[in-house]
């Protein structure tokens, strides 16, 4: 597990991604990311617009979005609006990673944390339908892009943020500030997203281990066949059987007292010269 | 046709006897009389190359087809395959006048021999079709049991895999070599004669005890072992007990000749009543393959005529059954088994479908285990088709096949030859048949019958030496054969390999080293469960004064909820249920069966139940009818059902 602080900062640049979004806050599609340059919204007119994100980015953040937000059910929403307020449209600036310098920002506190899930459980119950299908757009249109986002990594990030979540979840409710039976839900939810990032993990190391079997038994077998095309000598015995086959046609009618004799057994004679060697023991 | 031409006599009229003996002949010289090994030339079943399989189910862990053959002997068990082999012939009946033992042992053994070699065809048709990693070969190997009996076992570890189909395969010829070449199952040069049995688990297609599809010589024996295995399974499940289900090729078992006399069910291949509960029949078939491809063969493997006349029609076939079925229904009680083996807790949980989130996540795991295993014995079966079928194996096995082939083409232009001279004797014989004499019925037709005696004999004298020559072959053949199966061998089997600078020894690899690596990453990782496992759970019938049990929720002691019960009553019923129980007994949604003493299969109904019983809309199969929904009130039947207010049973 990483740090809480860069899990934070991906937070808040989901909300900022939020921001950026083609759908605003109604869920009625506003603009098609692809074709219109990013805006922001930001509170902050002075950061500079950041570039759109790539259908990677995008798609990042989208997943993102969602696995902090499943499981926040109405009651819970209703509890987070109730503190602090319906949602306004404003989210966190993006920080730019590249010249920051670590002052002036602010250590995310328990209440700063659960506003802005407050914020984004509004967006996602406004925009989920909008979000689901541009998901699925570019699962379509990128899926080799989507095939080289690393699971494992988003899933860890997923898992980190909802455990800061759930940490202050459980800090309200431990202060009577949030009733606990609206924090069950999310309780499962994180710990399915728990379950979620092992999952990804063991089947990392079972597909290695399968891998690795496979690998070695092809191998082996490899090895076997080679040896084996080294002592055969398919051709030489092709020319025999020709060779007989053709002794036949110039003696057949000279043998055909000692054929009428072996009629029925040669026939199949080939058979158990095959079959004989399936021995097992 | 010979018996048509006695028949003549019968007709006092002169143009009957003519045409008669225009028929007799026109046939005579068109296809010749004996030897001459004719076949069709496509199986009953068609290939449909437009046609794909969708599969909904949830688990990704299955296979979807495993292909069982006959793949080697065990030596105390040559002599008990040989005379069964003999004494259960299909197809005639075997004279013992005339001929050796050597003879049909000869046949017996090239039955494993070939079955080997087009077992491959088979595989590769269905591999090329069905995704991949799902279709997985599993070589069996022919033993005796402690009472002498035919009995055979899978050399891999494959059947341990949850499949929706298996298929026993095995290529078959008469075993009288007097009568081989004419009798209707053949496999020899072109000619080849599949039998087949495609069977799942009972839960598939409860009315005939899981049993789909079986060469009509087959059908009973196979009946025979898909009931003793639903039997298995209910009395293991009732006791609590690991259930032994080993099943062996129905075809061993057919060679035992111990199986009653039943009336099963059957419906003919393409039958127009698919709702018919019964088993479809295959018929015997002597598949003639396409000559030139064969003599091609040797030369270039992927020209395979028994694809083109078998494999690739079965393989539709399958395609089609695989789209009918649900996945999941076919494969659950394997899994479930699968599951204890490894993780007993979790086998239970899984048969109570909860919703837990610690049992959906270690399922998940444990499913993953199954897929990592199935992709190991995939590529197993891969290897060992690239061995036997595109080794030196198969080379050889291919060049045996186009020698056998010339041989039968030389009888056959013998035959032909000597046809002619027959037929010039029936016409002699056909101006006293014209003038209504006697002399055709006398010694002149057995004259034409000698002289096709004569042709057989010229036409089997090039096998001579021919077969002496390929006996060589078949030495490097047999050295070849097990060593190119080793890698994939689940016991450690050690072959020795003569080569030319000595002996070589290759020890097989233990396919229990990577099911010990992956079942140690797996307990590793798993987290306990959270849900209450009550392994002595009550479950309870009408009709029944002794306790069944549950296997899923429980609640003080009488199953509550959704899981799986088995129960006997007091007329000696097995009862299965699966679906939603509360105190004790069904009630809600589910699915039951029901095996009854002295009962053809079995009854079965989904859809609701009360109080034990059918309840509400139901859909009902019973063997030998066709699926109907009725209408039920506590186990009463009221009357026709809407199939519309039906509701299916989830099995996911």
């Amino acid at each position: 597990m990483k740090t809480a602080l860069p899990a934070l900062l991906l937070l808040a640049s989901l909300g900022a991604a939020c921001a950026q979004n083609p759908v605003n806050a109604t869920g009625a599609p506003a603009t098609d990311p692809a074709a219109e340059p990013a805006t922001s919204p930001s509170l902050d007119d002075a950061t500079p617009a950041p570039p759109a994100p790539t259908p990677g980015e995008r798609y990042w953040q989208l997943r993102f979005l969602e696995g902090i937000t499943t499981d926040v059910d109405d009651d819970l929403r209703a509890a987070l609006e109730a503190r602090y307020g319906p949602p306004d449209g404003t989210v966190p600036a993006i920080p730019d990673l590249a010249t920051y310098q670590g002052a002036g920002y602010r250590i995310a506190s328990a209440e700063s944390i659960l506003a802005s899930l407050s914020d984004l459980a509004a967006f996602r119950e406004a925009a989920g339908a909008d979000v689901d299908a541009e998901l699925r757009r570019i699962e379509t249109e990128s899926p080799e892009i989507v095939a080289t986002i690393d699971q494992e990594l988003l899933a860890e990030e997923i898992l980190l943020v909802r455990s800061a979540v759930l940490d202050s979840l459980e800090l309200m409710a431990a202060n009577g500030a949030l009733d606990e039976r609206v924090v069950e839900d999310y309780q499962g939810g994180t710990v399915r997203a728990r379950n979620e990032l092992e999952y990804l993990a063991f089947a990392r190391e079972m597909d290695a281990l399968a891998d690795g079997a496979i690998e070695e038994s092809a191998g082996r077998l490899d090895a076997f066949h080679r040896l084996l095309d080294d002592t055969e000598n398919t051709a030489f015995l092709r020319e025999r059987v020709l060779a007989a086959e053709e002794m036949n046609r110039q003696l057949t009618d000279e043998h055909r007292a000692y054929a009428a004799r072996r009629t029925a057994r040669t026939l199949f004679f080939l058979l158990p010269a095959l079959s004989s060697y399936f021995r097992y023991r | 046709m010979c018996a048509s031409a006695r028949n003549v006599r019968r007709f006092r009229g002169a143009p009957l006897r003519a045409a008669c003996l225009f028929v007799a002949l026109a046939g005579l010289l068109l296809q010749g009389c004996a030897g001459t090994a004719r076949g069709k030339a496509e199986s009953a079943y068609g290939y449909d190359p437009t046609f794909a399989v969708e599969d909904a189910s949830r688990s990704p862990a299955d296979a979807w087809v495993v292909v069982r053959y006959p793949a080697m002997i065990d030596s105390d068990a040559d002599a008990a395959w040989k005379d069964a082999y003999a004494r259960q012939a299909i197809g005639g009946r075997v004279d013992n006048d005339g001929w050796t033992s050597f003879d049909a042992d000869a046949i017996a053994e090239g039955a494993i021999a070939k079955s080997n070699f087009y077992a491959m065809s088979l595989y590769r048709a269905l591999r090329e079709e069905l995704p991949p990693d799902t279709v997985l070969l599993s070589p069996h190997l022919v033993t005796t049991d402690e009472n002498g009996a035919l009995v055979t076992e899978p050399m891999l570890a494959t059947e341990s895999i949850p499949s929706v189909l298996t298929i026993d395969f095995v290529t078959y010829s008469f075993p009288d070599p007097e009568k081989m070449m004419d009798s209707p199952p053949l496999t020899f040069g072109d000619m080849v004669t599949p039998l087949a049995v495609v069977h799942a688990d009972h839960w598939l297609r409860p009315a005939t005890n899981g049993l789909i599809l079986a060469s009509e010589d087959l059908v009973a024996s196979a009946w025979q072992q898909s009931s003793e295995i639903a039997d298995e399974e209910f009395a293991g499940r009732l006791a609590f007990r690991p259930i032994d289900d080993a099943r062996s090729l129905d075809f061993a078992r057919f060679l035992n000749g111990d199986v009653p006399q039943v009336q099963v069910p059957t419906k003919p291949v393409r039958s127009d009543r698919p709702e018919l509960a019964a088993v479809e029949r295959y018929p015997l078939e002597k598949i003639r393959m396409d000559g030139e491809q064969v003599t091609g063969w040797p030369n270039d493997p992927a020209q395979n005529p028994f694809r083109t006349s078998f494999a690739d029609g079965v393989s539709s076939r399958v395609e089609r059954a695989l789209s009918n079925f649900d996945h999941d229904r076919a494969t659950f009680s394997d899994r479930q088994k699968l599951l204890a083996s490894f993780d007993p807790e979790l086998a239970f949980a899984f048969l109570a479908h909860s919703e837990d989130e610690s049992v959906r996540a270690r399922l998940a795991l444990a499913e993953k285990l199954i897929e990592a295993e199935r992709r190991f014995l995939a590529a197993q079966s891969e290897r060992i088709y690239a061995g036997v079928f595109e080794g030196a194996y198969g080379r050889s096995m291919r060049e045996m096949i186009a020698a056998e082939q010339r041989n039968l083409d030389q009888r056959r232009e013998i035959a032909v030859r000597q046809n002619v001279a027959t037929a010039v004797a029936i016409l002699a014989m056909a101006g006293a048949a014209y003038a209504g004499s006697d002399v055709w019925d006398g010694g002149s037709y057995d004259a034409g019958k000698a002289l096709l005696s004569d042709a057989l004999i010229l036409g089997s004298f090039a096998a001579v030496e021919t077969a002496i020559a390929a006996n060589q072959l078949g030495d490097q053949v047999g050295e070849g054969f097990l060593s190119q199966m080793a890698p994939a061998l689940t016991e450690q089997i050690t072959v020795q390999v003569r080569l030319a600078e000595g002996t070589r020894e290759i020890s097989a690899r233990d396919y229990a080293t990577f099911r010990e690596q992956t079942l140690a990453l797996y307990q590793s990782r798993v987290r306990s469960l959270t849900v209450d496992i009550e392994t002595d759970c009550t479950y309870r019938h009408p009709e029944a004064s002794s306790q069944g049990r549950w296997y899923g929720a429980c609640l003080n002691g009488l199953a509550t909820g959704r899981g799986y019960g088995v129960v006997r009553t007091d007329a000696g019923r097995h009862v299965e249920f699966l679906g939603d129980a509360r105190s004790g007994t069904a009630n809600g949604q589910g699915a039951m069966i029901l095996h009854e003493p002295g009962l053809v299969g079995a009854v079965y109904y989904e859809g609701g139940f009360r109080d034990g019983r059918p309840h509400g809309e139901v859909r009902v199969e019973v063997a030998g009818q066709n699926t109907a929904w009725r209408r039920y009130e506590d186990g009463v039947d009221r009357g026709r059902g809407d199939p519309e207010a039906w509701r299916a049973f989830p099995f996911q």
